[in-house]
């Protein structure tokens, strides 16, 4: 670190405060801005409080005080986030993986030692023995020494410069990483030697410029998320794939975001750390978005694997030995993600999508690099003029990996195919919607902004004038005004800028890509690590030992007679298999009989069994008849957990039916469709036989007969190409997705109108309960509300029961959205109500609304 | 010193910056961070300097402060010659 003596003289005490009166300002816009859109989570915002308070205490100092004083408010966020006990253990493995690199030891035996402990901590993680701590601090201890400590004992290794403990402590704990486990890997030296090397003024206006534009990244991550973002099984047209291909490009915008984020809070205390990432889409070839995609990762790569594998070989000569030092930097770049994602997350996956995605793109930066060694010298540029040759190469390049990248962002290769071959229906929105991609892409990329750059700022170019009107811009357009101003689709897109939860898709199938699933911050806060031992414990309904599977329509159902304890809570079936109490087939004289079918919620996952909603609405209108009225209810429990609308039917006509209920009510709910594709593959690759009409939709989409053999092959054409070949083809996961995802719509709108017509065949009024578990990110109408309407059920809405204020409370555990006894309570109070109107006025006696 | 300043800067200048104005590249300008020195052009620098003053560069001598500036630059290749 430099001393007090190697900088410029810096006003200190209050004076300071006038010197940085604009910096001040600006960065509580940054908080104000952060608050409106609830940007980065409950730790972030505990963070950049601490950060911006921390920084009114810092730039009062004396220079010799601001590194200690950032090592106790990095320490003092751990706390902050974490709490004590969580905390204490966080920093005490931290100071322990810390205090072997400073052993009085050979340089090997320390590291031999560090890699023992390491393996010891692998251990831990995966849980083959328990830990003390909460689950939660792992991704934050790893994301703190995994590539960190590889850096800090290069340093000690090669560098003989000052080092202090508050050096060592602040590197490590660096303030903004408890609230971001995904983090650029920070160079140790330069972390040194940048602190306070410069200006602090233009330190402080770069990392507010640069806080800014990570807002900004965040928030323009958001459009793309809620609005830009589909499933790749709902590709069917070209506007649908260039769609796709690049809003999944697009989604990096949060990694950029909050590197930024992050550097530039680092900035505020005095680390002139460079850029972590550098106009990325405007790339004008591999290379060098490789050079300019999360730069901090590429100088990492240079560091430890480029430089030391090239000097190894370089007597092969200059072109094989950069062939050879870029391919190991891809092959470890691949096995660290891996090793990234056991920290972060558990596991260790090696994917083909993983694979093909970093040979690829290893294979193409080497064509680059030669290229480029071959090239006698750099083309001259101008720093004003538009290059069109430029231009297209930053186009292609944009184009080339956006689509790289969706392979990457897909489940499967397989998958990855038949999306591309889905898009086969060429719509004008699509051409258009490609041109205008390319064309701006060209025009902009066609500048050359480095050089631009290099020849000096104007004063619209300053740092304050571009963070200010960044901020000034961010919160305006979250002004409500502003929202009226325009469309409806305007007032929609600006009001997801200010969502926090995941999208329709997401919320669906809970499935992300890769950075999207490594931002594990959900398990970063106090409440859910102190809860986090218990969520180990908690078993589903298969574990449970609940269920019984069937080689019919049905798939699944409840074991009849069972009397057991399932998550802490009772749980019986009847002898008829139904979570309910004993009921006579025989309905008796006088009681109008509810047959209630559903999925887990409505049978009561989570709840004790007198906690139901269904038990509550029963007892509640028993109880209200007069007790010797011999008009009673009763409402018999068929729902079983997973069960879809073809499930509710087959149940209908296997057993309901002789119960000879007057009213049939069933469930449905946003994840309707989702478990229903999961149903449809059951059936389909299980062969179970089902009735002619289901199995008539099935061959619409080309699933009466899958192919089953061992040899993932897309499209028919292709199995039917390698099944002349003597290969033994099946058809791949993806394909088969997106292939019942046509039609899984059409087989709830079926199996809906059939429960209809049964139900009334059989002299049952049908009805529809529709109820959400309590999610945050229900869409806002009924799923197939034209079969429903069709059907002419008679429909309770209860889509939007829970308050979302009430919701954290009324969830089984953080981690289950069932509602919990005291959610049972609030649908079966509003069921009751609607029920009320739809009951027969003979079969009430006292019955009055609440 | 002041020469190999000079030729670092001169190599720089041709091979990297064509057509730019020679008065925006100074003994302190930010290599690295102003994009004039990646992997590629680094090598190709080491080359030269290697050719040019019979030293030998190692992997650890690439690292960002050594060669973050031409004054850097020319510190490192001075020492090397130093032995």
């Amino acid at each position: 670190m430099r001393t007090e003596a190697a900088v410029a003289i810096r006003p200190v005490g209050a004076s300071a405060y006038l010197r940085h009166w604009s910096s001040i300002g600006q960065l509580a816009l940054i908080v104000l801005v952060a608050h409106v859109y609830q940007l980065e989570g409950e730790p972030f915002t505990r963070v950049l409080w601490l950060a911006a308070a921390g920084f009114l205490v810092s730039i009062a100092l004396p220079l010799r005080y601001r590194l200690p004083l950032f090592t106790c408010l990095s320490v003092a966020a751990v706390f902050l986030v974490f709490g004590l006990a969580d905390g204490a253990w966080l920093i005490a493995l931290g100071l322990t993986l810390i205090a072997i690199c400073h052993l009085p030891i050979a340089l090997r035996a320390r590291i031999a030692l560090l890699v023992l402990v390491g393996a010891g901590l692998a251990v831990l993680r995966i849980n083959v023995v328990g830990s003390p701590w909460s689950a939660a601090i792992w991704p934050i201890l790893g994301s703190m020494f995994m590539f960190r400590l590889v850096l800090y004992m290069r340093a000690l290794k090669s560098d003989s410069g000052e080092r202090t403990w508050w050096s060592s402590l602040a590197y490590f704990f660096m303030l903004p990483n408890v609230a971001f486990p995904l983090y650029p890997v920070v160079d140790y030296q330069t972390f040194r030697r940048t602190h306070f090397d410069a200006d602090e003024a233009a330190i402080y206006d770069q990392g507010i410029l640069w806080i800014s534009r990570g807002l900004v990244h965040l928030v323009l991550y958001r459009l793309v998320y809620y609005n830009l973002l589909i499933d790749p099984a709902d590709v069917a047209r070209l506007s649908d794939l260039v769609q796709i291909v690049l809003a999944t490009f697009l989604l990096y915008l949060k990694v950029s975001g909050q590197f930024h984020l992050i550097v530039g809070l680092l900035h505020l205390f005095g680390f002139r750390l460079p850029e972590t990432h550098k106009l990325y889409y405007l790339a004008h070839g591999f290379t060098e978005l490789w050079r300019r995609i999360n730069i901090y990762w590429t100088d990492f790569m240079m560091k430890t694997v480029f430089y030391p594998v090239y000097f190894r070989v370089k007597r092969l000569g200059p072109a094989k030995a950069v062939a050879l030092s870029t391919a190991a930097v891809f092959v470890t770049t691949w096995l660290l993600h891996s090793y990234q994602w056991f920290w972060l997350r558990g596991g260790f996956p090696m994917t083909w999508p993983d694979a093909l995605f970093w040979g690829i793109l290893g294979a193409l930066v080497v064509r680059g690099a030669l290229k480029e060694l071959g090239a006698a010298k750099a083309p001259k540029r101008s720093a004003r003029a538009w290059d069109p040759r430029m231009g297209l190469r930053a186009a292609a390049t944009f184009f080339l990996f956006s689509l790289l990248w969706s392979l990457w962002s897909t489940e499967s290769v397989g998958q990855w195919i038949w999306m591309l071959t889905s898009a086969g229906q060429v719509d004008v929105e699509g051409i258009v919607l490609l041109l205008a991609t390319f064309g701006v892409v060209a025009l902009l990329g066609g500048f050359d902004w480095e050089a631009s750059k290099r020849a000096g700022s104007s004063r619209w170019r300053q740092p304050w004038v571009r963070s200010l009107g960044a901020l000034t811009m961010l919160l305006v357009i979250a002004l409500p005004a502003v929202r009226d101003f325009g469309p409806q689709s305007w007032d929609k897109a600006l009001a997801s800028l200010q969502e926090t939860g995941l999208n329709v898709r997401d919320a669906a199938k809970h499935h992300r890509g890769y950075y999207e699933q490594l931002d594990v911050r959900g398990q970063i806060n106090a409440a859910v690590a102190a809860t986090d031992g218990d969520r180990s414990q908690w078993l589903d309904a298969a574990q449970a030992g609940i269920i019984r599977t069937r080689e019919d329509a049905m798939e699944r159902d409840l074991h009849p007679s069972l009397d057991l304890v399932w998550n802490g809570r009772a749980f019986t079936t009847n002898t008829f298999g139904m979570r309910d109490q004993q009921y006579s087939l025989q309905k008796p004289a006088g009681t109008y009989r509810i047959a209630l079918l559903g999925p887990s919620h409505a049978m009561g996952n989570g709840v004790a069994d007198g906690e139901t909603f269904e038990h509550l609405v029963e007892q509640r209108l028993n109880s209200q008849q007069e007790s010797n009225d011999p008009r009673r209810f009763e409402i018999l429990n068929f729902a079983v957990d997973g069960f879809t609308l073809p499930q509710e039917l087959a149940m209908l006509e296997d057993r309901v039916l002789q119960f000879a209920p007057d009213m049939v009510i069933v469930t449905h709910y946003h994840r309707g469709r989702t478990m229903t594709e999961a149903y449809l593959g059951k059936i389909t690759w299980k062969q179970i036989p089902v009735s002619e009409e289901l199995r008539a939709i099935l061959a619409r989409a080309g699933l009466d007969h899958v192919d089953r053999g061992s040899v993932p092959i897309p499209t028919e054409m292709g199995r039917a190409l390698a099944g002349k070949l003597g290969l033994e083809p099946r058809m791949p996961q993806g394909e088969f997705e997106a292939r019942v995802r046509r039609i899984s719509d059409a087989v709830n709108d079926w199996a809906l109108e059939r429960i209809a017509t049964v139900a009334r065949e059989n002299g049952a009024i049908p009805a529809l309960l529709a109820l959400n578990a309590v999610i945050d990110d229900a869409p806002a109408d009924i799923p197939n509300i034209e079969a429903i309407r069709r059907a002419q059920y008679l429909v309770f809405d209860l889509f939007d029961v829970f308050p979302a204020q009430d919701r954290a409370l009324l969830k089984v555990a953080p981690w289950d959205e069932h509602p919990n006894a005291m959610g049972h309570q609030v649908i079966a109070d509003a069921l009751y109500t609607q029920l009320l109107g739809a009951l027969p006025p003979e079969k009430l006696s006292n019955l009055t609304h609440p | 010193m002041d020469n190999v300043r000079e030729l670092v800067r001169r190599f720089i200048l041709d091979n990297f910056l064509p057509g730019e104005d020679a008065s925006n590249l100074t003994d302190s300008t930010e290599l690295k961070e102003s994009g004039i020195l990646d992997s590629m052009s680094t090598l190709k620098l080491v080359t030269f300097l290697e050719s040019q003053y019979q030293v030998e560069f190692e992997a650890d001598d690439l690292d960002a402060g050594n060669l973050s500036t031409v004054a850097s630059i020319a510190a490192l290749v001075t020492a090397k010659q130093r032995g």
